[in-house]
């Protein structure tokens, strides 16, 4: 049957072969004018138009694909003669059920109909252009992949050094103490052998006592920094007195090192919940590190007092004091000054590292001031009791 | 009393793959995130209208592909754009350089072009490798005393974070 009754039979089918044809082939057509509208809408096109169709013929371009608006000067500039071809490709459009259609669109001019005359066809490239897709996903991911690789890869050799530079030092510290235990021992030994009176014996006994504690010192060092490293470090905080542990502490170093140590606190202490243990390694840190760096004869000084909302410990040494850029590296794991290092004072870097962790894992922070020839004073700022209490309440 | 005004402008979303770029414009038009990437290709076209003081712009949004295979074709897509929104992925650095070299090639083409600069994926507060310092020296760089100085902006397409003020932002400067 003919549905068109004007047009002849042969006109007919070959509208419709035309048709069928475009359609199989996902293409459609338009002939456009100099206006950049459409003059004769082919077969197919309509399959490309979002929304109903309507009338086609007519139309500006930009109205009809949102994907050439903007590009008027260019299409213009291709019906002139000044370019050969405008071309979009690959467009992606989404459907609403989430499915995508990937399109081509082109302008080429006319050069046997007329000046300004031009052709669009629009062509439906999903089946290429999902190809292209996946391959490109792929390649992305791969690269995605390779960028976090190589993080890792450079966090792996982060974590290779600073292991290795832990053994080092551990091997290093534990040699001092383990030849000072060796000699008494050996010496007693020897003693023994020869059923001899031995008033040497109790001073032999406390330098080996000694040689332990430190190497205990050390191993507890090493376990906080790997925990602090990790950010694991535990605290088990309960009420307690600032100035009783800075006593305790302050009385334990000069039994063990006869250095004078000056402390100025207020007489009814200073309340404030905590972790008394790591209190009290805090404290040792700062004070030893302050002794390393202090002429024997000359006093460290220790001050306790509040301010604000803050329990604040100043230890004070009389040492050469730092320049700002060693300041600025001072709570660096490893980290010591060329005094240090060049072997007059002993020590494993890690001391600061830890307070300054310990100090924050409270809810509290460090300062330093110090200056070349003017000592350095190390500042522990530790949130008072009514703020522990918040924390722990909110906690 | 005068009618607001109303116009169409059509933006292009540029920057390295895997970026954000479909994340931001998607956050925007659709309010939602995917976690799950999807390489772009060629490009993909969304609307939606922006209101200010001044009036309404309805963006067309051009989301553009990032992979380098679309550099050559990006001239095309291109034409007729309005203004730009240029992203940087925060946890990766080598990213921070597409601000300078999507920003050349939007300008080559539409000199008159507006800009935003985007620093996407701010949610990731462990992963992210670009101070503020970074960001403000590239930034800084882009103004070369004849085009606008771009703003930049933060962003998370995850949370949301800033989204509405970046498109809010280039709407302005288009009106």
């Amino acid at each position: 049957m003919n549905p068109d009754p004007g047009l002849p039979v042969d006109d007919v089918l070959v509208a419709a072969l035309w048709k069928q044809m475009y359609t199989l082939r996902n293409v459609g057509f338009a002939c456009i004018d100099e206006a950049l509208c459409i003059r004769l809408a082919g077969p197919g096109l309509e399959a490309f138009i979002e929304g109903e169709p309507g009338q086609l013929v007519g139309r500006h371009l930009a109205d009809v694909f949102v994907e050439l608006f903007g590009a008027e000067q260019a299409m213009l500039a291709v019906l002139q003669g000044q370019e050969p071809e405008f071309c979009l490709s690959p467009i992606a459009r989404e459907a609403a059920d989430g499915s995508v259609r990937y399109l081509s669109i082109s302008v080429r001019r006319l050069d046997d109909v007329g000046c300004g005359t031009g052709l669009l066809v629009v062509e439906d490239i999903t089946r290429t252009s999902v190809l292209e897709q996946h391959l490109i996903q792929d390649r992305n991911e791969m690269r995605l992949m390779r960028i976090a690789l190589d993080r890792a890869n450079a966090e792996l050799q982060r974590l290779t050094r600073f292991k290795s530079t832990m053994l080092t030092i551990a091997a290093h510290d534990l040699r001092s103490p383990l030849a000072t235990m060796q000699n008494s021992l050996e010496i007693l030994l020897e003693h023994a052998a020869a059923e001899q009176l031995v008033p040497l014996w109790p001073k032999l006994l406390r330098s080996m006592l000694a040689s332990v504690k430190h190497l205990l010192l050390l191993a507890a060092g090493l376990l906080d920094q790997e925990q602090a490293e990790q950010g694991q470090l535990a605290l088990h905080p309960e009420p307690c007195d600032m100035v009783a542990l800075t006593l305790q502490v302050i009385g334990m170093m000069r039994q063990e090192l006869a250095r004078r140590i000056d402390l100025d606190a207020p007489s009814d202490g200073l309340a404030l919940v905590a972790d008394p243990a790591r209190l009290q390694q805090i404290l040792y840190n700062l004070m030893d590190n302050a002794i390393k760096y202090t002429p024997f004869d000359l006093p460290i000084k220790v001050t306790i007092s509040t301010e604000e909302s803050w329990a604040v410990v100043r230890v004070r040494d009389q040492g050469r004091g730092m320049t700002p850029g060693q300041i600025a590296q001072l709570f660096q794991m490893y980290y010591r000054t060329e005094e240090a290092r060049q072997g007059m004072v002993s020590g494993t870097g890690l001391g600061l590292f830890i307070v300054k962790a310990l100090v924050e894992a409270h809810g509290g922070h460090v300062k330093v001031d110090s200056g070349v020839g003017l000592g350095t004073t190390v500042s522990i700022h530790l949130p008072r009791r009514q703020d522990m209490d918040r924390q722990e309440a909110s906690s | 009393m005068l009618d607001k005004l109303v116009i169409q402008k059509k933006i292009c979303m540029l920057g390295p793959f895997a970026v954000g770029k479909t994340s931001l414009v998607r956050r925007f038009t659709e309010g939602r995130f995917d976690d799950k990437y999807l390489s772009t290709i060629g490009v993909k076209i969304s609307r939606k209208p922006v209101s200010t003081e001044s009036g309404t712009v309805n963006l067309i949004l051009w989301d553009l592909a990032g992979s380098e295979e679309y550099n050559g074709l990006q001239a095309n897509y291109l034409q007729g754009a309005a203004g730009g929104i240029v992203v940087c992925d925060l946890t990766r650095p080598e990213t921070l350089k597409g601000w300078e070299y999507y920003t050349r090639r939007l300008r080559q083409i539409n000199p008159a072009a507006r800009l935003v600069l985007v620093a996407n994926k701010a949610d990731l507060v462990e992963a992210r490798a670009l101070s503020e310092d970074d960001l403000r020296r590239a930034a800084a760089a882009l103004s070369d005393g004849t085009a606008d100085a771009p703003s930049y902006l933060l962003t998370s397409a995850k949370n949301g974070e800033n989204i509405q003020d970046v498109f809010h932002l280039l709407a302005e400067r288009l009106l």
